[in-house]
C-alpha cells in the first residue's frame, strides 16, 4: 500500500429535501442548493429523478451519453466538497436506465445533465471535526489534530 | 478536505433543454431543511407491497402512526414480483414524457436505488421509487421506476437506510409546467414554515 487510509471524524447536521425543476443541471443544481443553504459539506441520501439526456464520464476519461427524452436515474451516490476557493463541488456517480432499457453508469458531468420532469435530492450535511486522522495498516490509528495555533507557533 | 480537480470534459453534443407544455415556474429549486432527521437501518419483510413496507418502516422508526416523510437508500434484497416501467415520450402530447407500460420482471435481486415516502394527492401514503436489479436467471441488469403497490418484497426481505425527514411535509402536488403530479416539500407538519 503506497498511501494511508484517509479517515475523517464528523457528525451529521441538517437534512435537506430539494425538488429540482426541469432543465436545471443535476450536478450544478446540487452545488447551487449548497450555496443557497450555506452547506459546505454533505452526502447525498436517497435521491432519484429523471434527466432529459444523461452524460457520464468513465474511468478511462471517455464519456457516455444516453438520450431521453427521459433517462431514469436508478442509482445515485455522491458528496459535496469545497474547492480551494470554498466553492461547492459535487461529485455524483450513478446508474441510468434509458427509454429502451439500456443501463449505463458513471460520473455525472457538470452542466450536461438537465433534469427532465423532476429530481428529488436529499442532502445530509456533514460537519467534519477539525482533525486529520490517518489510519495506517502497521501503526494503527494515528490521530493528528491540526491545531492551527500550534502550527503557526 | 478539498475537492479534487476535475479534468475537463468535452461532450459530443450539447445537452438539450426541453420545453414542457405549461408555464415555466419561477422557482427552480424548492428546498426545505430540518435539524431533527434520524436515520435507521431497516429490513422490510417478505410479502408486503413495497409502499406498505415503507410505511410500516416509517411508523416503526417514528414510533407512531404514519404521518410524515422519509427518504430511503435501498441497499440490497429481493423483490417478487418486481413491477417497473421506464419513461418514454408521451404520444398524446399532454406532457413531454410519460411512463411506459409496466413490466413484470418476476423475482429479482435489488442492488441499489432510492425511494421517497410522502403524501399523495388523495392524502394517502405515496412512494416514489427508482432502483436497479439483476435478473437471477441470466444476470441481466435493469432498472426503472417502480409500481410500489404491485411490487412486493421478496424472499430474504429488502434492506435499506431510512432517513426520517424530521417534520418535513413532502406532498404530491400538481405541476402546471410538466403536467405531472410531483413530490414537493410544502412545509413542516407542525405548521412551522
Amino acid at each position: 500500500m503506497s498511501e494511508n487510509v484517509e479517515i475523517e471524524r464528523g457528525r451529521t447536521g441538517r437534512i435537506f429535501y430539494a425538488r429540482v425543476h426541469p432543465n436545471e443541471d443535476l450536478v450544478q443544481g446540487v452545488e447551487k442548493i449548497c450555496l443557497r443553504e450555506g452547506v459546505e459539506r454533505c452526502f447525498l441520501r436517497g435521491s432519484l429523478g429523471s434527466l432529459t439526456d444523461a452524460c457520464v464520464s468513465l474511468s478511462n476519461g471517455k464519456i457516455r451519453v444516453l438520450r431521453g427524452p427521459a433517462v431514469e436515474v436508478v442509482g445515485l451516490a455522491g458528496e459535496v466538497l469545497p474547492d480551494e476557493d470554498g466553492n461547492p463541488v459535487a461529485t455524483l456517480v450513478g446508474l441510468l436506465a434509458a427509454p429502451d432499457g439500456t443501463v449505463a453508469g458513471g460520473r455525472f458531468v457538470a452542466g450536461q445533465n438537465p433534469v427532465c420532469v423532476t429530481f428529488e435530492i436529499v442532502l445530509e450535511e456533514w460537519l467534519a471535526e477539525p482533525a486529520d486522522v490517518r489510519l495506517t495498516p502497521r501503526e494503527g490509528l494515528i490521530a493528528e489534530r491540526l491545531d492551527n495555533d500550534r502550527l503557526r507557533a | 478536505m478539498i475537492a479534487p480537480a476535475i479534468p475537463p470534459v468535452i461532450p459530443p453534443a450539447p445537452a438539450r433543454l426541453l420545453r414542457h407544455p405549461g408555464p415555466v415556474a419561477r422557482e427552480r429549486f424548492t428546498v426545505l431543511s430540518d435539524g431533527a432527521a434520524r436515520s435507521f437501518r431497516v429490513r422490510l419483510p417478505e410479502g408486503a407491497s413495497l409502499v406498505d413496507a415503507l410505511v410500516e418502516a416509517e411508523e416503526a422508526g417514528a414510533g407512531s402512526e404514519w404521518r410524515g416523510s422519509a427518504a430511503f437508500a435501498i441497499l440490497h434484497g429481493s423483490l417478487a414480483p418486481c413491477v417497473y416501467c421506464l419513461a418514454v415520450r408521451d404520444p398524446s402530447g399532454a406532457r413531454l414524457v410519460t411512463y411506459s407500460p409496466m413490466r413484470d420482471a418476476g423475482t429479482v435481486s435489488v442492488q441499489g436505488g432510492a425511494a421517497t415516502l410522502g403524501t399523495g394527492l388523495d392524502g394517502k401514503p405515496l412512494a416514489h421509487c427508482h432502483a436497479w436489479f439483476v435478473d437471477p436467471h441470466d444476470g441481466q441488469v435493469a432498472g426503472g421506476h417502480f409500481d410500489t403497490a404491485a411490487t412486493r418484497i421478496g424472499p430474504g426481505g429488502l434492506v435499506a437506510r431510512m432517513t426520517l425527514l424530521g417534520d418535513l411535509d413532502i406532498r404530491q402536488v400538481p405541476d402546471a409546467e410538466t403536467n405531472h403530479a410531483i413530490f414537493s416539500p410544502v412545509g413542516h407538519l407542525g405548521g412551522v414554515q
